[in-house]
């Protein structure tokens, strides 16, 4: 099955886009091939308040459970809100049958030094769900700094959404290399680095991410051919539908 | 046939993620349909052996006058020197200035960079720079800079990319003498571009190595836009952009 592990959607319009139409989305993902994807909402990266994020994290359960196996969803939470954050992870986590969390600290404008992250991370981590956090953005999401987080919780899963992007990504793949509970996801990554990072690595912590559901799907064919041409043909499949259903595997149900 | 031009890749010896011999590059571009490319030293080149660098592109040109536009290097930092070295490097025949501050160590807008683009304007040779990079190359330092030297023909290399998209439309509406490539943007961002500062300020550049010329390439002709814009970007602007 291939999946896009980094998917958003809006339940309203943002910055002169559409809502998301979620038969439109799938539709596009199939045209390229994709059977389903990994969503996360953009109405939760900008708020700070934790009540607008429960409607969110809801609106992905629903999209989940009318999709299913299509959607997986990833809940955000707000990390001043500390243990009622926490609680609304284990909510996510029992009742809305949500895959992992989405953690965004550029657009949520906070620290991962913050304290109600620890909060995070350790409600993520008992439920196996991982983390995934836009990186590669000073001052507040570079990868030494997530980095950092996920060596204080080695037991939980972190994803780091870009692996630096264009200036970060040797920090990234040194992370990764040196802390096994990091993933990487090389979305906007250049294509040599991405040859880096599977080189230090390995491909076993590698994921395809499109960074799509802003504007068209275009977005889908280009990410996928840069990955190809970075990993070929054979490391390239596996990234796409191996990894995500081993990374699926260690939520704790 | 139509004219095909990469404005923006590295050429040469460099880290194992910026290597690329002359004889891959002119392999790369066959296979893809590429006629020419703007080339650039690789980082340590760009960043302080700035005469080693520029001698490596002059005598790639010199093998392969049709194929390749050189670019030259030249840390501002060092001042006087500076000047006589892309003086040296323009009279060698190459014909673009090429700036990276995050390599260089310099912010776009510091006027520390002011007589190299004076020198440049001169002789006539666009400026392209990197920009994307926080605090150092970001599109709004890079538009100061263009709006200081009007009479310049600057290029926003990267368009700013990643994180910058916000900002960028907005440039182009507003100043006119900047030109923005194409890698490594996805498609929408591109179309934003082409959208905000029109056809003709929109130029394709693979960023080889660290981007694969031919994803790049492809991108820009699935793009939804008309065959005559797509043959402005892929080699018609370059071309008058040298003229």
């Amino acid at each position: 099955m291939k999946l896009d592990t980094h998917t958003h959607v809006m339940l309203k319009p943002f910055y002169g886009l559409e809502a998301t139409d979620p038969e439109k989305l799938l539709s596009d993902f199939v045209e390229y091939g994709f059977e389903g994807c990994w969503i996360s909402s953009i109405d939760s990266l900008i708020t700070r308040d934790l009540n607008v994020q429960r409607v969110a994290n809801d609106a992905l359960a629903e999209l989940a459970e009318r999709f299913p196996g299509r959607f997986e969803g990833f809940c955000t939470v707000e990390p001043s809100a500390m243990e009622d954050g926490a609680r609304e992870i284990e909510r996510c986590a029992t009742e809305l049958h949500l895959l992992g969390v989405k953690m965004h600290p550029w657009l949520q404008a906070f620290s991962v030094t913050h304290p109600g992250m620890d909060m995070v991370m350790e409600a993520a981590g008992s439920f196996g769900m991982p983390v995934l956090f836009h990186d590669g953005t000073p001052p507040y999401a570079t990868p030494r700094q997530i980095g950092w987080l996920a060596a204080k919780h080695p037991n939980t899963t972190v994803i780091l959404g870009h692996m630096g992007l264009a200036d970060l990504w040797r920090d990234a793949v040194d992370c990764a290399v040196l802390h096994e509970n990091i993933w990487l996801q090389p979305t906007g990554a250049p294509v040599a680095a991405i040859r880096v990072a599977a080189e230090a690595v390995g491909t076993d912590r590698l994921l395809f991410g499109a960074d799509s559901g802003f504007g068209s799907a275009r977005i889908l064919g280009y990410r996928l051919s840069l990955y190809e041409a970075a990993l070929g043909e054979e490391a390239f499949e596996k990234v796409l539908t191996e990894n995500p259903q081993k990374l699926k595997s260690k939520r704790k149900r | 046939m139509e004219l095909c031009v990469d404005i923006h890749c590295r050429i040469g010896e460099g880290r194992i993620e910026e290597t690329r011999p002359v004889d891959a590059a002119l392999r790369e571009m066959d296979d893809a349909g590429v006629d020419k490319a703007w080339i650039c030293p690789t980082d340590a080149y760009v960043a302080v052996r700035n005469r080693e660098g520029n001698d490596f592109i002059a005598n790639v040109l010199s093998e392969h006058p049709d194929r390749f536009v050189g670019c030259a290097v030249s840390n501002p930092w060092y001042g006087d020197d500076a000047l006589t070295e892309l003086k040296c490097a323009l009279d060698k025949g190459l014909r673009v200035l090429f700036l990276c501050p995050p390599l260089q160590g310099f912010q776009l807008s510091d006027p520390l960079v002011d007589p190299l683009v004076e020198l440049a304007v001169g002789y006539s040779a666009p400026i392209y720079a990197h920009t994307g990079t926080p605090i150092c190359a970001m599109p709004f330092q890079f538009a100061a800079l263009a709006e200081r030297h009007p009479k310049g023909r600057f290029i926003m290399g990267h368009s700013g990319f990643s994180d910058f998209w916000y900002d960028v439309p907005h440039i182009g509406q507003l100043v006119e003498n900047i030109w923005f490539d194409t890698s490594p943007n996805g498609p929408d961002s591109i179309l934003q571009v082409i959208s905000a500062a029109g056809e003709s300020r929109v130029l394709f550049s693979s960023s080889a190595p660290s981007s694969d010329l031919s994803v790049e390439l492809d991108k820009i002709k699935k793009l939804p836009v008309s065959d005559e814009v797509k043959k402005k970007i892929l080699g018609v602007n370059a071309e008058a952009l040298l003229s």
